[in-house]
């Protein structure tokens, strides 16, 4: 419990840091930067799945006598994967997504379909590279 | 120091968005039994309708000096009889403007950013996606998908029309 809502409180204040980096420094739309928030998150989602179920499959293999230090590195990886949840799931959001889709909705409707499409592809593909690059780190 | 309120405040809100989200995740999912994607559709769908409700109000009570966004829209008619930005309501003192500039900033980086923002995720939407497609579970990816996106945007419309409307009663 403490680990997620760790994660999440770290995820957000990113998602912020992000946000207000977007908006100083450079003159793109707001958007842009919860589309980048978002396909990081799914990124790095995609390599910490992995690479924990890398781990995962190849403790299933050891030997069983190391049945005390197998049980330790489960609860720590639940910590990890409870913390990545809480991490992610912070960093990435669908309901500021949906909102910045239903102004472009009445506002510009070309940045519409870029901001959809965009962050359905791209997200999709990242999450798909992480597994990847976690399995292939594991 | 004032930058450090509103990461605090966010963190904050994000810590609790995180804990429900698992919460009502492991619920949907574990106790009631519904499919993985579902379960996450709800929950992204739900904090659609309630960043749109709680953006309308929070814009439509603090936010006086015209600067709104939902100024351009044509849910603005919803608050044209009630004035809501500076033109319609010069009797408001710059203290006063001030004052609501800075509750509209921490209670927007409280609940919009952190709470519903943390709520909602796109990170296992997409992870779901991958691996529905890597099961070859192609149609339940393509449900998934265009059902939480069409489904999302009308949930923000709705959250927002109703936010306008909530402001607009006294």
């Amino acid at each position: 419990m403490l680990m997620v809502m760790l994660g999440g409180a770290l995820g957000a204040g990113a998602r912020f840091l992000a946000q207000e980096a977007g908006q100083r420094w450079t003159k793109l739309p707001g958007w842009t930067a919860i589309l980048a928030a978002n396909i990081l998150g799914s990124l790095l989602m995609g390599i910490g799945y992995g690479w924990l179920h890398g781990l995962a499959v190849l403790e299933s293999h050891e030997a069983l006598d190391a049945m005390q230090r197998y049980r330790d590195s489960v609860s720590i990886n639940e910590g990890m994967a409870l913390l990545l949840a809480g991490f992610c799931g912070g960093l990435t959001t669908f309901s500021t997504f949906s909102l910045d889709n239903l102004f472009l909705v009445y506002e510009k409707r070309g940045q519409l379909a870029c901001n959809i499409l965009g962050c359905l592809l791209l997200g999709v593909i990242a999450a798909w590279a992480g597994l990847f690059i976690g399995g292939q780190l594991a | 120091m004032r930058f450090l309120q509103l990461i605090l405040c966010i963190g904050f809100g994000g810590g609790l968005g995180a804990l429900s989200r698992e919460g009502s995740m492991s619920l949907l999912h574990g106790e009631l039994g519904m499919p993985r994607y579902i379960a996450l559709a709800c929950v992204n769908i739900l904090g659609c309708l309630l960043i749109g409700l709680v953006f309308a109000f929070l814009e439509g009570t603090l936010r006086r000096d015209g600067s709104s966004r939902l100024r351009d829209l044509p849910h603005s008619k919803q608050l044209d009889d009630h004035p809501w930005w500076l033109e319609g309501d010069s009797t408001l003192s710059p203290v006063e403007l001030l004052r609501m500039n800075r509750s509209l900033q921490a209670a927007s980086a409280l609940v919009i950013t952190g709470f519903i923002g943390s709520f909602t995720t796109f990170s296992s939407f997409s992870l779901l996606t991958v691996q529905q497609l890597q099961q070859g579970a192609t149609l339940e990816a393509c449900i998934s998908v265009v059902g939480s996106i069409s489904l999302g945007l009308a949930a923000a419309w709705l959250g927002v029309h109703a936010g306008c409307r909530l402001v607009r009663k006294p």
